[in-house]
């Protein structure tokens, strides 16, 4: 109350005056430095060189062996296997049982496990099929493990037997090997990211699971979509909530394929030449950024690695880049059969690529633990660490607080903040009045604004049908948005009948309401930099711009309200359709019902966050703007 | 006394329990045993302590280092009763060694360093600092075994060979303690007030590794480190079907100068010293010689590299039994 009060006061402290004084100006810079902090970031000036950390692992210092005749013939065992003749009732179960008897030959002990999940929670039920080999690490005792997977399609929607294949064969290889610290498992799933999340879950003690090993160290996810010759790679690294591999990982990984002449570049994207102009440069590396920090904050990204890093395991996902003009690639698009190509051309790089990184982290002695676990990476082998990325959030949270400071200090008539000694007493008296008068409605608003955004919340998880489909998920949020409409229309009419004395005060509300955004962006940025600033975007820049006139105006009141409405859920959820490949008007797939199914499978923090800090904080934006 | 204490060089067993018998006899006789021992100038039992002090696959070099040590002074005589070998940790066992059981210093692998033979007196996680001093200094447990005893007297010649990670005035033992030069220096003056050496040779391979023994203080002993203040003390080969690195450059060269080496040899510190090349080892070894009293040149690589048969030649008949 001591701050509260000396803000009233001739008490004040002198730094306390000159916050006072200067505080009404300076959220505004503040909030103009945090954006050229941002945008300063693809500067290859402000990036650094990516290097190893971990001594152990010493990258490609070993001769590579992958591509023999065995290899290759055991890749092409698959086909066979795929080809017999099968009493299974489905395709999974017919290809399951293709790989279960290609590793059971391989010596690799192997188990299929069939399970079943519901996309959004309590919604229908999907089943997959789940098949391992492990490899067992005969000089060693099974207390570590490393891990390929592969998920029966791609991201593409492809199939994705080519990494099947390129399994098999590096089971082989393995196989063939003496020097093995640790127990190699091969996954291959149906069921994407859900299948891997079921197979994780039961490994780590939730049953179901007979053939087992120790702790994963690391898994690489393979995405081979059919094509005579890859162009190089994609590495794709981003987990839900934020979550990433440790950065020696991803270096090792773009080294070792460097040398092995199939590089994996970061999300596909080839660095602008060395000629280039540093407009170019800028342009790529801010193409990459954006594509991270749009991945990063959705919590989407290529394959099926993200379900590993929930549970500590270092993983990332490489992805055949196949050319347009490639003619596999090109048939199978017409037929939707791919031609049998047991082995494209580059495949053998591919293997070499993965066995190396197979040594690198056999080499391990510990889990992960020396190298960056936060970063973004602007080009390939160059990194922007935790600590040059993380001021331009405290800017912004800066921004907000000293807009908030102002705003409290400002609050109420102009004659509570006299100089005059005479008028103490009642000055004080008078600010408390105030105070009692308006605080409870304040946090009334705020809580009648958030209790709408619980429902919101728990509505689709109650009554699972209101998400049935994409479309009524569509309906869903539109009802919702009709109502949130005539709440806000509700509540800022309630105060503009009273006249004599203010029951609440804009400024109050807003200085309330920037608080509590600074609070979750402030901690929301250390652990996903990248939601942060994406939150920050479409609910603190609109909050610091929200009635920023001195006096209102019809007018203004309308441009504030338009504006809100650009940035409010239902208009960028439409819009990051876009984003996510899709037509704004295309209700196959609806973000909300994919946020829904993240938060329900994987704890996935954009769905609570939406509903109960996007969705409320735009509201009451909406409010202070036709607030009297 | 001293006599007794000579009852510790296995070596000398037997030759000594019949001069014990003669000595017994007349008072002559005893004058010419003590003289034949006390006036001699030269040692009489040579023992090493090798010790690898790093752990882990990635410091395979450090073990193929102590290991190829210790094929060279057994191959010039002293035997495994008088050598101390710690290795920290064990690669030729290490599940990652593509090759088991075996431990090479050269990619050609034409000398397998663990071949047959090997015995490893302190392993593993027993190579500490604490039990490292002990071993020097004789403050053993009571229970300790004879092969993990430095069982040392005023004539005995060590050699001290050390490699593993280290800095200034530091080695790094395990992962987990490091020994300073301070501590080493305290622990050969406590060896040299007890009597436990004639001369040290002491040798380190090591970053930084002349600083080592920059805190010496006590007589008779030559040091040689493998790199002066401020310099790393790089590795050799590289092993691409091991993928490690698998022996550091002081070593290789030290180690390449002894082939040619035998237990006959008369060659001298001074020649193997004027041997290192810096271009080759890309640091700069560095040599202490003040607390040593006698000539490089005059003192013999067998004098520490290989173990003595102390035999003197006599031109009249040596009595034995009652005389006339």
């Amino acid at each position: 109350m001591a701050l509260v009060l000396s803000g009233q006061g001739e008490k004040a402290s002198p730094i306390l005056k000159l916050g006072r004084k200067y505080s009404a100006y300076l959220a505004y810079p503040l909030l103009l430095a945090s954006i050229v902090w941002l945008l300063l970031l693809p500067f290859q000036t402000f990036t650094r060189n990516g290097y190893f950390s971990e001594n152990a692992m010493m990258p490609n210092q070993v001769y590579t062996v992958f591509g023999t005749e065995e290899h290759m013939s055991a890749m092409n065992h698959i086909d066979a296997e795929l080809a017999l003749q099968s009493t299974a009732k489905d395709e999974g179960e017919r290809q399951a049982g293709a790989v279960y008897r290609a590793f059971n030959s391989l010596g690799l002990d192997s188990e299929i496990q069939r399970f079943a999940y519901s996309e959004v929670p309590g919604v229908g039920s999907t089943s997959g099929i789940n098949v391992h080999g492990v490899l067992r690490a005969g000089r060693s005792d099974s207390v570590e493990a490393l891990l390929i997977a592969a998920s029966w399609t791609t991201s593409s929607n492809r199939t994705n037997i080519n990494a099947v294949r390129l399994m098999a064969g590096l089971a082989k290889y393995a196989s063939e090997q003496v020097y093995w610290a640790k127990d190699i498992i091969f996954l291959v799933t149906d069921g994407g990211e859900h299948g891997i999340e079921t197979w994780l879950k039961s490994y780590h003690g939730g049953g179901g699971l007979y053939v087992r090993s120790g702790i994963i160290q690391a898994a690489v996810c393979l995405e081979l979509p059919p094509a005579q010759s890859y162009a190089g790679m994609g590495l794709f690294f981003e987990g839900k909530s934020g979550q990433l591999p440790n950065l020696d990982l991803v270096n090792i990984v773009q080294y070792i394929s460097r040398v092995e002449r199939i590089p994996a570049y970061l999300h596909g994207m080839v660095d602008a030449p060395r000629s280039s102009t540093w407009l170019e440069k800028y342009k790529r590396s801010a193409q990459l950024l954006l594509r991270q920090v749009s991945s990063l904050a959705i919590g989407k990204s290529v394959g099926v690695h993200a379900p590993f890093l929930r549970y500590r395991i270092d993983a990332l996902t490489l992805s055949g880049i196949v050319r347009p003009t490639d003619p596999v690639s090109l048939e199978y698009l017409s037929t939707g059969v791919a031609p049998v190509m047991p082995a494209p051309f580059t495949v053998r790089a591919i293997g070499r690529t993965v066995e190396s990184t197979l040594r690198s982290l056999n080499n391990l002695l510990e889990h992960f633990h020396q190298s960056f676990f936060f970063y973004i990476l602007p080009a390939n082998e160059r990194y922007i660490s935790i600590g040059d990325y993380i001021p331009a959030a405290g800017l912004m949270v800066a921004s907000l607080l000293f807009q908030a400071m102002h705003l409290w200090w400002m609050q109420g008539s102009d004659d509570m903040r006299s100089d005059n000694p005479a008028t103490r007493i009642e000055r004080i008296n008078a600010y408390y009045a105030f105070l009692r008068r308006t605080l409870p409605n304040t946090i009334g608003i705020i809580a009648r604004v958030h209790l709408l955004g619980v429902i919101l919340l728990v509505t689709p998880i109650a009554v699972p049908y209101a998400v049935l489909t994409n479309t009524t998920s569509t309906a869903y949020v539109f009802t919702m948005a009709l109502a949130s409409v005539s709440m806000v229309l509700h509540i800022s009419d309630t105060y503009w009948m009273e006249s004599v004395q203010r029951m609440v005060d804009w400024k109050q509300l807003k200085a309330v309401v920037e608080l509590y955004v600074a609070v979750v962006v402030g901690c929301l940025s250390v652990m996903n930099f990248s939601l942060a600033v994406a939150l920050f975007g479409v609910t603190g820049l609109p909050l610091v711009l929200t009635r920023v006139w001195t006096s209102a105006t019809k007018m203004r009141r309308i441009a504030n309200v338009c504006m809100l409405l650009l940035a409010s859920p239902v208009c960028t959820l439409v819009l990051s359709r876009a984003a996510l490949g899709l037509s704004p008007l295309d209700f196959t797939s609806s973000p909300f019902r994919m946020f829904l199914g993240d938060f329900y499978h994987f704890g996935s923090l954009a769905y609570p966050l939406v509903c109960l800090v996007y969705w409320p904080v735009n509201l009451l934006c909406m409010i202070v703007a036709l607030m009297p | 006394m001293k006599l007794a204490s000579l009852a510790s060089c296995a070596a000398n067993f037997v030759f000594v329990l019949t001069l014990l018998a003669v000595a017994s006899g007349a008072s002559s006789n005893e004058e010419k045993v003590t003289q034949f021992f006390e006036g001699s100038e030269t040692h009489t039992n040579n023992w090493a302590v090798l010790v690898c002090t790093s752990r882990f696959w990635f410091n395979y070099r450090h073990m193929a280092n102590a290991l190829s040590m210790y094929r060279t002074v057994k191959r010039m005589g002293i035997p495994d009763s008088h050598i101390i070998l710690m290795l920290a940790d064990d690669m030729a066992c290490n599940p990652r060694n593509a090759f088991p059981a075996a431990v090479y210093d050269h990619p050609r692998k034409t000398i397998d360093l663990y071949g047959d033979n090997v015995e490893v007196d302190y392993r593993g996680y027993e190579v500490t600092v604490e039990n490292f001093i002990r071993l020097l200094t004789g403050r053993v447990a009571a229970d300790t075994p004879r092969n993990k005893r430095l069982l040392t007297d005023d004539k005995s010649n060590v050699f001290i060979y050390m490699t593993g990670h280290g800095g200034e005035d530091f080695l790094k033992f395990q992962d987990s303690e490091e020994i300073n030069s301070y501590d080493i220096a305290d622990a050969f003056k406590q060896m040299w007030e007890k009597q436990r050496y004639r001369e040290i040779l002491f040798m380190i391979d090591t970053c930084q590794a002349n600083t080592m023994y920059s805190k010496f203080d006590s007589p008779n002993i030559l040091s040689i480190g493998s790199s002066k203040k401020g310099q790393n003390s790089l590795s050799h080969f590289h092993d691409y079907d091991l993928g490690v690195s698998v022996i550091d450059r002081f070593t290789y060269y030290n180690l390449e100068f002894f082939e040619s080496v035998d237990s006959s040899s008369k060659q001298t510190m001074a020649d193997l010293i004027a041997a290192y090349n810096t271009s080759l080892i890309q640091s700069d070894p560095g040599v202490r010689t003040d607390l040593f009293a006698r000539d490089l040149a005059k003192t013999y690589l067998m004098d520490f590299f290989g173990a003595v048969q102390n035999v003197k030649l006599t031109t009249e008949a040596f009595p034995i039994g009652k005389s006339k």
